[in-house]
């Protein structure tokens, strides 16, 4: 928590002098906060409304920034925040649950994009503390102390959350591979 | 890593949001009140403080007012109600310490 109130706090400054400088934190950090959101529904549209709804807060809430590390923390644990609340909401709304889109990877050629898909799909469906254990750890690679720390939860709980998850997963992986085995040996 | 946790890594990749929008949140931004500054907002809690306090003083010196009031009446009461007792005792004896 140190090194959070020793950085700079650069942006914050900016933005309290002259508001229109608050864009260039939401440019910073609007492909974190809206993919944690996507992610989370996959859904582009509640996606955005749960990612303005972060900025608008954090507008409103900008004085108490300590830092522009402090800032990142402040923006991780909205946006979960606010997902968490958003399916309360949901709940009586119908909406799309994924947009059909597979977005190609060019990272690496062994991607299969029905398999991400697939696991996209199954990740929403997980409860929403375990779902979004899920993306913390692996849309943003955090560590599980960090997980911890952004959700306000015990670290053996985060654990446990985790490897719940996984296992749930895993499930799914190896019945797609056992089809993709299979349908192969059949063709 | 395990393939699964490979496989989640390459499913949950960031996506970019629309490009219009950090346009789209500055328009409500700029509609939102602006955050207040530190000096003023210390300005405002001292107000809020010194009219609380102003205000408890006030209303504790009414109480005290108030209970020196009741203090007063009680004692009147409680005289008058000694003065009537005493005055009804003397109705009671006086017919007998007339008697032969």
């Amino acid at each position: 928590m140190k090194a959070v109130e020793s950085s700079p706090r650069r942006l914050v400054d900016n933005a309290l002098q002259d508001p229109e400088a608050f864009g260039e934190i939401i440019d910073h950090h609007k492909s974190m906060i809206y993919s944690v959101a996507y992610n989370f529904f996959g859904n582009r549209t509640v996606a955005e409304d749960v990612s303005q709804d972060v900025y608008l807060e954090l507008y409103k809430n900008l004085e108490r920034i300590e830092s522009d590390l402090h800032l990142t923390f402040w923006l991780r644990q909205a946006v979960t925040r606010k997902c968490i609340d958003y399916t309360r909401r949901l709940k009586h709304r119908r909406y799309q649950p994924l947009d059909e889109v597979v977005e190609p990877s060019a990272k690496d050629p062994s991607w299969d994009p029905m398999l991400a898909e697939t696991l996209r799909k199954k990740v929403q469906a997980l409860p929403k503390k375990m779902r979004i254990v899920v993306i913390l750890r692996f849309q943003e690679d955090l560590k599980l102390s960090e997980i911890a720390e952004a959700l306000d939860m015990p670290l053996n709980t985060v654990k446990t959350t985790l490897r719940r998850a996984l296992a749930r997963l895993r499930e799914r992986v190896e019945e797609l591979q056992g089809e993709m085995v299979y349908g192969a040996g059949r063709i | 890593m395990e393939r699964v946790e490979f496989e989640l890594k390459e499913a949950l990749a960031r996506h970019e949001p629309p490009a219009d929008f950090t346009a789209r949140v500055m328009r409500q931004v700029r509609a939102a009140p602006r955050p207040s500054s530190g000096p003023w907002r210390w300005l405002a809690a001292g107000a809020m403080a010194a009219s609380l306090s102003l205000g408890f003083f006030v209303y504790s010196e009414r109480e005290t007012l108030a209970d020196q009031r009741a203090e007063a009446d009680l004692i009147l009461s409680l005289q008058t109600a000694g003065v009537k007792i005493s005055q009804a005792r003397d109705a009671v004896l006086r017919p007998r310490e007339l008697q032969p």
